[in-house]
């Protein structure tokens, strides 16, 4: 089975409102990875690329809370916080920014873009890798 | 015959300890750093992530914490470069005074560092870094001075 060829790449508008439909076949096609969650912060959407670079496998992913279980290293004013800034102030949440993880303890550059919008049921971290 | 490292099973339970100590080390309430002479970081955790951040680190310079504190702790340096025995401690909580962060951050941003430095024996070039959050010590030192007046 092929692939669904991406019409969007990191940097794209609207990705938020692109993200939440998208058939898992094309959100696995994004050379990017992609981390979606509801407002409770259990983990929805989860692609390939993020499965493959992260070495996690989606099926164990899903339901776990992402800034708790997946990702404790976004569990900051950095990231966690500007998810809970901009759901208190009903803002429209689209920022990107360089970070480094620290996957398996090892210093890893990424780039970040977190997406939120309070119209949208699911929000989502970007992670592109260099 | 011994193992050899090739032919060791990952078992279930191996990898459920590994994942529960990467956990461990990931919700460390301090940021810990290992890094080469040069200052190259080789291992981090999360927490060291965030503490550095208001150096800009992650921002396209190098992952070396030298070069990271050269800006507000030189001396740093001159420790480690200074340092010739096979173990011990290089400093213990060092104090290093961050700089101004964005407003939008500034409610969040550490105020300053604690900064231990350690030898290790096993690694001629290798230093164990633990930093802490020292913003609790200086706003108390500034309601201090504040009294004082």
């Amino acid at each position: 089975m092929s692939l669904a060829t991406p019409t969007f790449d990191f940097d794209s508008p609207g990705l938020c409102d692109r993200l939440q439909d998208l058939p898992t076949d094309a959100l696995d096609a994004l050379p990017f990875g992609v981390i979606g969650f509801d407002a409770s912060g259990s983990i929805v959407r989860y692609n390939r690329y993020e499965v493959d670079a992260a070495m996690f496998e989606r099926d164990a992913v899903i339901g776990q809370h992402v800034f708790v279980e997946l990702a404790p290293c976004f569990n900051n004013y950095l990231i966690a916080g500007r998810f809970d800034e901009a759901a208190e102030q009903q803002q429209v949440l689209d920022e990107s920014l360089p970070y480094v993880l620290s996957f398996r303890m090892r210093p890893t550059r990424v780039r970040l873009r977190l997406l939120a919008d309070p119209a949208l049921a699911w929000r989502f971290v970007l992670v592109l890798r260099s | 015959m011994s193992a050899t490292p090739s032919s060791v099973t990952i078992t279930p339970d191996m990898l459920r300890e590994y994942r529960a100590l990467l956990q461990f080390i990931h919700l460390a309430p301090v940021g810990l750093v290992q890094m080469k002479h040069s200052g190259d970081i080789t291992m981090m955790n999360p927490m060291a992530t965030q503490l550095l951040a208001p150096l800009g680190f992650g921002d396209g310079g190098d992952l070396n914490l030298l070069t990271l504190f050269d800006t507000v702790t030189p001396d740093l340096r001159l420790m480690v470069q200074g340092f010739s025995r096979v173990t011990g401690v290089l400093c213990d909580k060092h104090v290093v005074h961050m700089p101004e962060t964005d407003a939008s951050l500034a409610a969040h941003a550490p105020l300053a560092l604690g900064v231990t430095a350690v030898q290790l024996q096993a690694d001629p070039d290798t230093l164990m870094v633990v930093l802490t959050d020292e913003s609790s010590a200086i706003k108390l030192q500034r309601i201090r001075a504040t009294w004082g007046r």
